[in-house]
């Protein structure tokens, strides 16, 4: 074994030289982060929306996250180089487009890091989780701000996006309801009028059953058991019965009601088979968009999907119940994260209000078939002209919001109430199913902030 | 000799089998592939077919039209080539070390090794994070490519491949008075090779198609990678399948012809008779 | 007091190689404390408070995500399904892949591209994979349900069937995975010296005792890796579960990671406290299990 002193020498300099090496790189890049954020440039006085270029003269950048991905996401993707043209070197909006799932992982610790972006579009229902511990900045000045009248604007949008404490937190970037859609022709091959929707959940159902063909691989009414909008709660309130009791946070599910819809429910797709077994919402997109589902009660993101694959469909309201028609309201938002200086704010405000300009709105409406709520836009005569949209619009009394201002909302959709209706579409008592949900939702309804 | 029957038996047996086999693997990529040139009705019709009616583009063309394609194959390849490289260096030299030598604490520190696999990415994705904000790092090449610089399951693989090599086989190189690092080069990394190939592989593979690391990691459009490419077409509520199987083909061709060439290194005729004496 | 002569010796006695090992070993070592140490410490850390992820307020509560997560249902649920999927998918894999890497390790042209197509499906993203296997398992528009149908067996439900699920990921599973594990076990049987082989000729050896007296002793180590590295993966599987069935039906997908992700990233209000509870606990059981296993091939590893 020798140990000579040149030998040890090399080894001692190869390692010292690993180390540096990776050490230099650490401090290197460490110090010399590029690409940061843009530093919030100095608040500038008033509230004029375009307010101009910053101090150092260069264009205002607003960092803008949303989960448009999908075809809907081109077209906001232009109106938002529309506006970047028209705003050169004064606004400049940098979108950035995310599945939703991700956006709701990134943006709190980007909050909390002070990363966050200027303007923010997502779901009503994901709301009260950002308003409750004051993450967004109130938008209440933005009428005055930019001269628009809240009365633009439909009463139900508005109220959509506002918190318990009355503040404006969200403005409105697209609403909609859910509502039936049913294939023309299958109604016709079934001898059934394809111009007469259903109007009541009684027809609805004998309807699906009249088209139901497995063999076929055909199906009357699409239930799915995951990821779709919460079409049951149609269901069960338009038979009078009540989800949350609002007033005083606890569950109101275990009632006779809910019971006789959960029965019939179950009747519906165990014993009559009127929607493939545990189907999920994509699922059924796929078969309606095959021309092989009968009816479907989803949003009107079908509807481009619909037209692509020349399925001959219509569009109505939901059916109503024994007792009433209840359809759920919901929509996306812009807000703008906590610690936007204001001066980006009235950029984010100059956006906004293009946004929701009548001319936009109505190629986003008419576009990805949206119901406008700019009430401008609704009695437009090309918005009036098409059938869907028009019938989308039209949803009176019957639209409310669903579990409106709970942080847990969609926790309870999805971990709650959608299990609730698999266990009774895969032959679960719906006796024992409604006792055990009713309690589960208790549990999550006592953490309400 | 006269070889009973058995032996074409069972040959053949292994060949149905190994045939069937490459059937099940293939099949999905051939659905795969052929479905791309489909219109999106075909792809929702019943009763559902393999082959398309017509051939058509229009999916790959929708998909350059859409997604800055280039940018995002840029991006990709930094970092995950940067990874692959770095990663190796650093993991082999780890792996020689906790194989081939004694030395205090190798086995407290190759049990913390092991450790660290075990954690789940979700977990720890936003300590992660905080972290990467903290040292400056967020939405940059470095900061993606620092924390996957070395990788746990690289020192394992590359421990196993160096405790598999003949004993004494550094002896010799002391012997003829080379320092530690020459006998780790000159000798022992050689005969590596399909370790080290088989590892680069790997890491190649994985962060070429991770999605939720460099998403989490990066704010800017410009900064994505094909794998949020892939995802843009997937929507929520209606997902594009035309494009996203058109993009999945896309982003896959690379790694394929990478994987071609490659080849020629995993052939190895190793003769380890270099010990005797 | 420290004389010149001490302290040559001390040098001396430290072994050259030792101290070239610690220098081998810490660039890979600082990566990994920096960027997973750390981050693993807090969430550990973590698992004692209460937090979500806007990183705001935390309070320290001690054991009680822990207590709470004892009396969780869902959460035992996800663990049998997690040793369910491990317990069938792990020796599936190393199985096939023996098998598999015995009959291609020959560089014949044949063998070499039957290598490089079992490699295949490990290039795709699991994005694709789900999409693809969404496709070809659905039950309505899918086209193995059809084959099946055509061939006169009952159409399966697949993904969708609470039974067949998790049994159809562990195919997806196997499908996408064994490829790998088939290349690690080929790189290791090319270093097997065929004089092994032919000396068991002479002693008159068929096929299956080449296998077990020769491969497998030999394989140990790369077999022994590819077991741990494997039963790591699967109690952890995630992904492929994640883009088909999400966890269901009736959540009978649901691993541990699955409801990690669920409870702390999926909706409101992000526990990130008792998601982090939940790893600590995933963490000791994959720690028991693997650092077991390593300890056994180390054994057998050390008995070449």
């Amino acid at each position: 074994m020798t140990f000579n002193a040149r030998t040890r020498h090399s080894v001692i300099r190869a390692g010292a030289m690993l180390l540096v090496a990776a050490l230099l790189a650490l401090l290197a890049v460490a110090c010399g982060g590029n690409n940061q954020p843009p530093e919030p440039s100095s608040p500038a006085a008033g509230g004029a929306v375009n307010t101009g270029t910053a101090a150092s003269g260069k264009p205002v950048e607003l960092s803008f996250w949303n989960g448009f991905t999908g075809p809907d996401g081109e077209l906001l993707k232009q109106i938002v180089d529309e506006f970047n043209q028209q705003n050169a070197g004064k606004i400049e909006v940098n979108m950035d487009v995310m599945m939703w799932d991700l956006l709701f992982q990134k943006l709190p610790p980007a909050i909390a890091t002070k990363t966050a972006p200027q303007l923010v579009a997502f779901s009503n229902a994901a709301g009260p989780g950002y308003m409750s511990n004051g993450s967004l900045e109130p938008l209440d000045d933005y009428f005055a701000a930019t001269g628009s009248d809240p009365s633009d604007f439909t009463d139900a949008s508005l109220e959509l996006f506002r918190y318990n404490d009355g503040k404006q937190y969200m403005l409105p970037l697209q609403t909609n309801g859910i509502y039936l859609f049913w294939n023309k022709k299958l109604f016709r091959e079934a001898g059934l009028d394809p111009e007469k929707p259903p109007a009541t959940l009684e027809e609805m159902a004998d309807i699906a059953v009249k088209l139901t063909k497995p063999k076929q691989n055909q199906y009357g009414l699409a239930l799915p058991v995951k990821s779709a909008p919460t079409y049951f709660v149609s269901f069960m309130k338009g038979n009078g019965g009540e989800v949350v009791d609002m007033a005083n946070l606890k569950s109101a599910l275990d009632s006779p009601e809910n019971l006789a819809t959960l029965q019939w429910l179950q009747d519906l797709g165990r014993n009559k088979k009127v929607s493939p077994q545990g189907a999920t919402g994509a699922a059924l997109d796929k078969l309606m968009l095959g021309g092989q589902l009968g009816m479907y009660i989803t949003g009107p993101w079908l509807t481009g999907g619909l037209k692509a694959n020349n399925v001959e469909f219509g569009v109505a309201q939901i059916p109503s119940g024994s007792k009433t028609r209840f359809v759920e309201l919901g929509g996306i938002g812009f807000a703008v994260p906590a610690g936007t200086t204001a001066e980006q704010k009235q950029a984010a405000y100059a956006f906004i209000k293009f946004w929701n300009s009548p001319d936009n709105m109505k190629r986003w409406s008419l576009a990805n078939g949206f119901p406008p709520h700019l009430k401008a836009v609704i009695s437009d005569p090309d918005v009036k002209a098409d059938a869907n949209v028009a019938t989308m619009a039209d949803m009176g009394d019957a639209a409310q919001t669903f579990l409106p201002g709970l942080v847990n909302a969609e926790r309870i959709n999805r971990d709650v109430l959608f299990p609730m209706v698999e266990a009774v579409l895969s032959g679960v008592d719906p006796a024992g199913v409604l006792k055990k949900t009713s309690a589960q939702l208790d549990e999550i309804l006592k953490t309400e902030p | 000799m006269n070889l009973p029957k058995t032996p074409s038996l069972s040959r053949a047996v292994a060949f149905a089998a190994m045939a069937a086999l490459l059937l099940f693997v293939l099949h999905p990529f051939v659905w795969l592939f052929l479905s791309t040139f489909k219109p999106e009705q075909e792809l929702m019709q019943y009763p559902p077919a393999l082959l398309p009616e017509r051939y058509l583009f229009d999916a790959y063309v929708e998909v350059w039209n859409r997604i800055p394609l280039l940018d995002f194959f840029r991006n990709t390849v930094i970092f995950s080539v940067s990874v692959m490289v770095v990663s190796v260096f650093f993991d082999s030299m780890a792996g020689y070390a906790f194989a081939r030598i004694r030395f205090k604490g190798s086995k407290v520190l190759f049990t913390l090794v092991l450790i660290t696999m075990m954690i789940p990415f979700q977990v720890t994705m936003i300590p992660l994070f905080v972290e990467v904000f903290k040292l400056g790092l967020l939405d940059t090449y470095w900061g993606l490519i620092l924390p996957r610089a070395s990788s746990a399951f690289g020192i394992f693989l590359m421990r196993s491949f160096f405790v598999s090599l003949p004993k004494d086989l550094e002896e010799s190189g002391r012997v003829d008075g080379l320092n530690e690092f020459r006998i780790y080069w000159s000798i022992m990394l050689p005969l590596c090779k399909p370790a080290m190939v088989t590892l680069g592989i790997f890491l190649l593979m994985n962060n070429w198609n991770d999605l939720l690391y460099p998403l989490m990691l990066t704010s800017q459009t410009d900064m994505r990678t094909l794998s949020a490419g892939l995802a843009m077409f997937v929507g929520q509520r209606t997902i594009e399948y035309g494009p996203t199987l058109a993009a999945a083909t896309l982003s896959l061709l690379p790694l394929l012809v990478v994987y071609a060439f490659a080849q020629r290194f995993f052939v190895q005729s190793v003769s380890t008779s270099g010990l005797k004496g | 007091m420290m004389t010149n002569q001490t302290r040559k010796r001390m040098l001396q006695m430290l072994s050259k190689p030792e101290r070239a090992a610690y220098l081998f070993i810490s660039p890979a070592l600082i990566i990994l404390l920096v960027f997973t140490v750390v981050p693993l410490l807090a969430t550990l850390a973590i698992s004692t408070l209460r937090l979500d992820i806007f990183l705001k307020g935390a309070t320290f509560v001690g054991l009680e995500q822990f207590e709470k997560l004892l009396s969780d249902d869902r959460f035992w649920n996800a663990l049998k399904n997690t040793v369910y999927f491990t317990a069938v998918e792990v020796p599936l894999q190393i199985v096939l892949s023996l098998l598999a890497a015995v009959y291609v390790a020959k560089n014949t042209r044949f063998r070499k591209l039957l290598r490089s197509a079992y490699f295949l499906p490990y290039i795709c993203s699991f994005t694709a994979i789900g999409i693809v296997w969404s496709f070809l398992l659905d039950p309505q528009t899918g086209l193995y349900p059809h084959y099946l149908h055509e061939l006169g067996l009952p159409q399966l439900e697949f993904l969708r069937d609470p039974d067949l699920a998790m049994p159809s990921i562990v195919l997806m599973s196997l499908w996408r995975n064994f490829g790998y594990t088939t290349i690690i076990l080929v790189a290791g049987l090319q270093s097997i010296p065929d004089s092994y082989y032919e000396a068991a000729e002479l002693d008159g050896a068929g096929k299956v005792k080449k296998l077990l007296h020769i491969s497998v002793p030999m394989l140990m180590p790369a077999l022994g890796f590819s077991f741990v590295i494997t039963t790591i993966q699967a109690l952890q599987v995630f992904d492929p579960i994640f883009v088909t069935t999400q966890g269901g039906p009736l959540n009978r997908t649901e691993t541990v990671v699955l409801y990690i992700y669920n409870t702390g990233f999926k909706s409101a209000p992000f526990d990130l406290g008792y998601a982090s509870a939940v790893s600590v606990v995933l963490l000791v059981l994959v720690m028991a299990a693997t650092l077991t296993m390593n300890a056994y091939f180390n054994r057998k590893e050390s008995s070449l």
